[in-house]
């Protein structure tokens, strides 16, 4: 529902790259909601930098690795 | 559907049926402000806490948890817009008691102003945490 963020993100790619890891797991272990986790899978929620760099360091990459922009 | 939805929808219900026996006490048995809202207000914390107990055991580790940063921007929203409508309706009881001066009625607006933005700040929670922000 509503616009999608500019903002991309491979989430759900790098999830199921380690260990098929659930959604609910990822935002426990980055002090977000599973529904969070949802909504930025899907583009419809853009995290704060905080939760973005938890994100990526739980993954051992780089921010922009995670995430990308697109331009509009 | 996250805890904080739930409770959302669940308050939004309990309002509403509270606020419809308020308007049915005042509209149709005609009775004064302080007999329509004592057991208004009443019913709604006797409600309001026994529906939040039953989501707390149907989900006792997110209703334990603090809303997330989300969660937080969607309340902090939803508040926002809600406090246009309580503004709207204290502006039309002060201007419903500068013409007929009649206290009662103020009071009956207002409280029905209260009611309604408290519903349509669970109802914009309910829109801002599926829609993109």
């Amino acid at each position: 529902m509503g616009k999608r963020t500019p903002i991309t993100n491979r989430v759900r790619e790098l999830r199921e790259a380690n260990g098929a890891m659930s959604q609910a797991a990822l935002g426990e272990a980055v002090g977000v909601t599973r529904q969070t986790i949802i909504a930025i899978e899907q583009g419809r929620y853009s995290p704060s930098l905080e939760t973005a760099f938890r994100i990526s360091r739980l993954f051992g990459v780089g921010l922009e690795d995670v995430f990308g922009w697109e331009e509009e | 559907m996250s805890f904080r939805e739930k409770s959302a929808w669940v308050m939004a219900a309990v309002l509403l049926a509270v606020g419809a026996f308020y308007v049915k006490l005042v509209t149709v048995d005609g009775v004064p402000p302080a007999a329509a809202a004592i057991p208004f207000v009443l019913a709604v914390i006797v409600l309001s806490v026994a529906a939040q107990i039953v989501l707390a055991i149907a989900s006792p580790k997110e209703a334990s948890s603090p809303a997330d940063e989300r969660e937080r921007v969607a309340i902090d929203k939803a508040g926002h817009f809600s406090s246009y409508v309580l503004a709207v309706g204290v502006l039309v009881g002060l201007g419903q008691f500068m013409l007929t001066a009649d206290g009662n009625g103020m009071f009956h607006t207002m409280l029905t102003c209260l009611i309604l933005s408290q519903v349509s700040e669970y109802g914009a929670q309910v829109f801002f945490f599926r829609r993109a922000m």
